[in-house]
């Protein structure tokens, strides 16, 4: 399953319940900027991954994640805020991953950090 | 009843609400967009185009990958068809970033699906910076086809119920077995003439214990190592390991020798028994059993190794060097370089 080896083999990007899963708001993604699941890719050295991301509404700003495929859906995020358009969270992973990014319309992008490798992720808002 | 195919094919082109890329006529499989409400969600992704072929269904930006996607998944079958007498159910190729709509798809569209990041071949420059790194990379073809070998084999033939990670419940040459029957006939070659260096340098692993082996990526203990110790740090989080070959205590070589002997392994119990499908013989003695090399001792096996034999090791051994002595031209590294 392993794709083509590179200079850097991606062991994998398990995923475990962790703690409580906050509930997502339905019909909180009419009115919030960021309500809801967003779906898209996340690109780390030679590797893409798919990913989910779900925020839920009302301030909350609670969240989870989802390397398709590959984890669970329960990996809650920290540290969600977000200014204007410009949106910031971790996940508590090991090593911890930190996304930095913009949201316009139904769009997210921005950069992720691992550790001292940097790449980028793209979501688009989704049911 | 050969004659019916096109027919067949034409209709379920006309029966399609928009345009044919490709007609049965051609020799392509037919692949047909798919738009507005009839797509199999209820809601698209902005850039996401759906196309329906009649294995799955592709779902990209560029109608050209579709194609390409189209014709790996038609061979891909077929290469499954050959190798295990069966055909597997309907799935979906998605690009990367659109892998997310696979969760609204109703279950018997979506078998199996694959993320896949479509990329152009690589340019010479590159080629060369990769060369003496894995052949498999070069040929992008050969790799969609490569993992949908191994997702039909485990959807279909050996489900992952019991093992995490790689490789279902299947020994893990058996896994890489089904996806490297799978691939393109050039890089088939590749792992053939591959094989014969591997021989003629004096790294020929016994058959008997390679079919026991894992894959040395995920068998290797520089990893339950990383993964132990994440865990002991911090229980319930996600682990992203990334990590070089050279810190797993591998090399690249050892690493390509799996793979080449796997291909080997497939080509010498083909010949051996004469059997196209043994693969599907093995794997089914595997599933009835739940032993991984108990089918080594059947008679079925032993009666097809070459007369005198002394033992399926020795056997593997005479067809190895007589393999290499065959194969005397220099493995292709960069077939697109």
């Amino acid at each position: 399953m392993l794709r083509a080896f590179k200079p850097l083999v991606v062991i994998g990007c398990l995923g475990f319940l962790a703690g409580a899963v906050p509930a997502q708001n339905p019909g909180a993604g009419a009115t919030d900027p960021i309500a809801g699941r967003w779906t898209g890719s996340m690109t780390l050295g030679q590797s893409e991954y798919p990913i989910n991301l779900w925020f839920d509404g009302a301030g909350s700003r609670r969240g989870r994640f989802q390397v398709i495929g590959h984890s669970t859906a329960n990996n809650p995020l920290r540290n969600v805020t977000l200014a204007g358009s410009r949106i910031s969270f971790d996940l508590p992973s090991r090593p911890q991953q930190q996304f930095r990014g913009t949201i316009a319309g139904r769009r997210m992008i921005g950069t992720v950090r691992v550790s001292a490798l940097r790449g980028s992720f793209s979501v688009q808002r989704a049911r | 009843m050969r004659r019916s195919v096109p027919a067949l094919l034409a209709l379920f082109a006309l029966l399609a609400p928009t345009g044919v890329l490709r007609s049965a006529d051609q020799g392509e499989p037919v692949l047909v967009e798919v738009t507005g409400r009839d797509i199999p969600v209820g809601e698209n992704l902005e850039g996401a185009r759906w196309f329906r072929t009649e294995w799955g269904w592709v779902v990209v930006e560029d109608p050209r990958n579709a194609e390409t996607a189209a014709r790996d998944l038609r061979d891909a079958v077929a290469a499954f068809r050959a190798h295990f007498g069966a055909t597997p159910g309907r799935g979906a190729i998605f690009e990367t970033r659109f892998a997310g709509l696979s969760e609204a798809m109703l279950a018997d569209e979506r078998r199996w699906t694959l993320p896949w990041r479509f990329a152009p071949a690589p340019d010479a420059d590159e080629c060369a910076a990769q060369a003496g790194r894995d052949d498999h990379y070069f040929d992008r073809r050969s790799g969609l086809r490569h993992e949908l070998g191994h997702l039909f084999f485990l959807t279909m033939i050996i489900p992952n119920v019991r093992k995490s990670q790689y490789g279902g419940d299947a020994p893990d040459w058996l896994d890489e077995a089904a996806a490297l029957a799978a691939e393109t006939e050039r890089v088939t070659a590749m792992r053939r003439a591959a094989f014969a260096e591997q021989v003629r340098a004096g790294r020929l692993k016994p058959a008997s214990a390679f079919l026991r082996d894992a894959h040395p990526v995920i068998g290797a203990p520089a990893v339950a190592a990383a993964i132990a110790a994440a865990r002991s740090r911090q229980r319930g989080v996600p682990i992203y390991l990334e990590m070089r070959i050279e810190q797993l205590g591998l090399t690249q070589e050892r690493i390509r020798d799996f793979y080449t002997q796997s291909r080997a392994t497939l080509d010498y119990f083909v010949e051996r028994t004469r059997d196209p499908r043994i693969l599907a013989r093995i794997a089914q003695d595997i599933r009835e059993t739940g032993h991984p090399t108990g089918w080594t001792r059947r008679p079925w096996l032993l009666d097809a190794l070459a007369p005198g034999a002394a033992s399926l090791d020795s056997d593997f051994e005479t067809w190895a060097r007589q393999f290499a002595a065959a194969h005397a031209d220099a493995a292709e590294r960069c077939p697109n370089g």
